[in-house]
């Protein structure tokens, strides 16, 4: 991908254009995958066998997204690999596992600044970020989370963490960074969760209003599982922003750790929004057919980016449905996504586990 | 550490297992019969549990006849002086399978041991229905419910060194990973262990047998492997993961044919529906396989049972199946030919159409460790006093001669 074919906007390219011009570039991934990544090539002939034919993206070949949990796969040769990323996803304890050589990081980078100045502009604004502080420090593999922190702290400059190592509320820090930034919007950034959690909750428990200036805007991704879980909604979410934190401006996201930097981002009008570089596609969870458009299945993500590790299409564990094509009140053209969660873990029935859950 | 049962007062699990010691019991004790009867009946006659197949079975297995066929045995065993009690013994359960602890204690029970057994704290769906039972039915048996103590604790090294610490013999239910662990605490000189670590089955079809049977036949032997394969989610250390064709290859093919329709028949009569994440783990696992392996897809990714033809069900093979109706499918000319496919970890072959002395001059051409139970299909999950190579009647006991 050069600078040249790069489209103007981030969600700017009509979904009929879209589909045949992604259809070749990941038409192009699939063969360069296939060549330099022999387990790859061994899962295409053996179960995708017709994959040479596939002349729509719904016919594309996929990987079910778990199978980063258990091998390492690789398209370049290991000294061209610069970063691994680690996620530990929800269910289960094995960690993803995805490379990265410095072509696919920089495209990673470049998307996602793309996208989120396209909602937060261009100017880089004093950042909070609601996460411990030591986050980037340990480990030698980076975690989700912290390849997150790094990735969206470039949208940012002063940057301020707000939880102490053991994720308590450094509310002094925060105070001050308030203090410091006091007339100009700021960005927050940080797992929808740890956000929940550790920020706005934390604050409820000490009696606390927090009034951040006008304008600033919280950016938060990483999923709703452990909010369902609280029966707590997207819509009262924002509210206990609002209440908590006085900010008006909240942009959810959704993406994974195995396709960074083709993120879904929240609209104004609630809607996530398919990068040019990616789409969508929703499929039945059952037969995998692919869906008509509103109806809810398993979703599967493809991406221009993954050229270091065969990602570039994706059956995740995710559910959730197609809202529209080209018509969102936003503006924003491609397709819009509704994210329901994660198909529940199936039951264990074996006999060889006695570790308690 | 929480005291499961038997209920008491002040529910002092440390008082309860001090009280241990103090009680005894005899090998086949009348009052272990009384119980094990009210618990058969009990159980056989709970509406909530009729669901649950394992624990039907639980409540057959235990029910007087049985045992009295159980007692006949123990006293043959005993044919050279008397059959003891090992003292206490101290169960460590596996998390996903209810009736594996009640096998475990009751066998151990019945050979007149006091025992302390340790189950998970993880929710299964009928776990509450049976403890509940099994918590009724020691309130009317203070005499068992002083010889015995259900417990659960977090991972907890100080807690099972001390149980550990105070049994004669401990069982390890489940997993290479717990066994391992369990081997790391000590136990008093005298204590021995059984041990129950991770095992894979197979079943084994001669495909002549399966293309000359008749329609009923063959909806018989679906319904049995439906029972094996599907009761536990294919995931019970018996349950078959790979399953081995003895014919030619046209006969093998026509049999294949015949035989996976009469599944697939099989699990509309039950009105069993696929479900999307057992399909999210067998997508993971197939695509494992075709990474390690020389794989063959026989039908197409979205069928449950999910198919895959390979050479040999190799031990990486093993690791990364998931359950959840996905078979290996291995094919050999002859049964000859099978021997080198077997390996320690294979515990259950469930056959049809061999004959016993086929099978058994079979056996003795295994690998050393390998293979421990031949049953036809449809008994692959019949829990047995032999299990993994072991008299569990012996080794529950302790073996004193009087010459």
């Amino acid at each position: 991908m050069t600078d040249n074919e790069q489209p103007v906007g981030p969600f700017a390219i009509r979904q009929s254009d879209k589909r045949a011009r992604l259809l070749g570039r990941l038409q192009a991934l699939t063969l360069h995958h296939y060549t330099h990544c022999t387990p790859y090539a061994r899962m295409l002939e053996t179960l995708h066998g017709n994959w040479r034919e596939a002349s729509t993206l719904e016919a594309m070949p996929w990987l079910p997204v778990g199978i980063f949990k258990h091998l390492r796969l690789a398209s370049v040769p290991d000294e061209e690999i610069i970063r691994e990323l680690r996620s530990s996803g929800t269910s289960g304890s094995l960690q993803s596992r995805v490379l990265l050589d410095r072509e696919t990081a920089a495209a990673q980078t470049k998307a996602l600044a793309r996208i989120v100045s396209d909602v937060l502009g261009r100017a880089r604004r004093p950042m909070l970020v609601v996460d411990r502080i030591d986050l980037l420090r340990s480990g030698e593999a980076l975690s989700a989370r912290g390849a997150a922190v790094l990735g969206f702290g470039n949208f940012g400059r002063h940057h301020t963490y707000a939880l102490a190592p053991d994720l308590a509320l450094d509310l002094d820090a925060v105070k001050a960074f308030l203090a410091r930034f006091s007339d100009e919007p700021v960005l927050v950034f940080g797992f929808t969760f740890v956000v929940w959690r550790d920020l706005v909750q934390a604050l409820r428990a000490r009696g606390e209003r927090l009034a951040f200036p006008s304008g600033s805007l919280l950016l938060h991704g990483g999923g709703w599982k452990r909010l369902a879980d609280q029966r707590v909604d997207n819509t009262q979410f924002k509210n206990a922003v609002a209440d908590a934190l006085g900010i008006q401006q909240v942009h959810n996201y959704y993406g994974m750790a195995e396709q960074v930097g083709s993120i879904f981002i929240e609209c104004e009008a609630g809607r996530l929004h398919t990068p040019d570089y990616a789409e969508v596609i929703v499929r039945d969870p059952i037969t995998l057919s692919p869906m008509p458009m509103g109806e809810t299945g398993v979703i599967q993500l493809l991406s221009e980016l993954p050229r270091s590790y065969p990602g570039h299409s994706l059956l995740t564990e995710d559910i959730g449905a197609v809202l529209g094509e080209d018509d969102c009140p936003c503006g924003r053209m491609g397709r819009t996504l509704r994210v329901d969660g994660r198909l529940p873990r199936a039951e264990l029935r074996g006999c060889s586990d006695t570790r308690p859950a | 550490m929480d005291l499961i049962l038997p209920s008491r007062g002040d529910g002092d699990a440390r008082a309860q297992l001090d009280g241990l010691a103090a009680n005894r019991l005899r090998a086949f004790d009348a009052s272990t019969l009384a119980f094990l009867a009210e618990f058969s009946a009990r159980l056989l006659q709970d509406h909530a549990l009729r669901s649950a197949p394992e624990l039907v079975a639980l409540g057959y297995w235990f029910r007087p006849a049985a045992i009295e066929t159980l007692r006949r045995r123990h006293e043959a065993l005993a044919a050279n002086g008397v059959l003891r009690p090992r003292g206490l013994v101290f169960h460590v359960a596996p998390a996903n399978v209810d009736a594996v602890f009640v096998y475990s204690w009751f066998l151990s029970l019945l050979c007149g041991n006091r025992n302390i057994v340790r189950i998970s704290r993880r929710d299964n769906a009928h776990r509450a229905t049976l403890l509940k039972l099994l918590g009724d039915t020691l309130a009317a048996h203070p005499q068992i419910a002083a010889c015995n103590a259900v417990v659960a604790y977090e991972r907890d090294d100080t807690v099972s060194a001390a149980l550990s610490a105070r049994c004669d013999l401990r069982v390890v239910w489940g997993g290479n990973e717990t066994v391992a662990h369990f081997r790391s605490i000590p136990l008093p000189p005298l204590a021995t262990e059984l041990v129950f670590p991770d095992r894979q089955s197979w079943a084994l079809i001669n495909a002549e047998a399966v293309t000359a049977a008749d329609d009923d036949t063959l909806a018989r032997l679906a319904s049995a492997f439906h029972n094996d394969a599907f009761w536990f989610a294919q995931q019970a250390c018996s349950s078959p993961r790979a399953v081995l064709w003895v014919g030619g290859s046209a006969t093998i093919a026509q049999a294949q044919t015949r035989f996976w329709n009469a599944v697939g028949e099989e699990l509309l009569r039950r009105a069993a529906t696929p479900d999307a994440s057992e399909l999210a783990n067998r997508l993971v696992a197939a695509h494992r396989a075709a990474a390690i392996a020389e794989i063959k897809l026989n039908g197409r990714l979205d069928d449950w049972p999910l198919r895959l033809a390979v050479q040999a069900f190799t031990p990486q093979m093993r690791g990364a199946h998931c359950g959840y109706g996905l078979f290996y499918e291995v094919s050999r000319d002859t049964l000859a030919e099978t021997r080198e496919l077997f390996a320690a970890p294979d515990q259950t072959v469930a056959y049809f159409g061999f004959d016993r002395a086929t099978l058994a001059a079979w056996a003795q051409t295994l690998p050393d460790r390998a293979v421990d139970r031949v049953v036809p299909i449809g008994d692959a999950l019949r829990f047995g006093d032999y299990w993994d190579g072991q008299d569990l009647l012996m080794a529950f006991s302790r073996h004193l001669v009087i010459a």
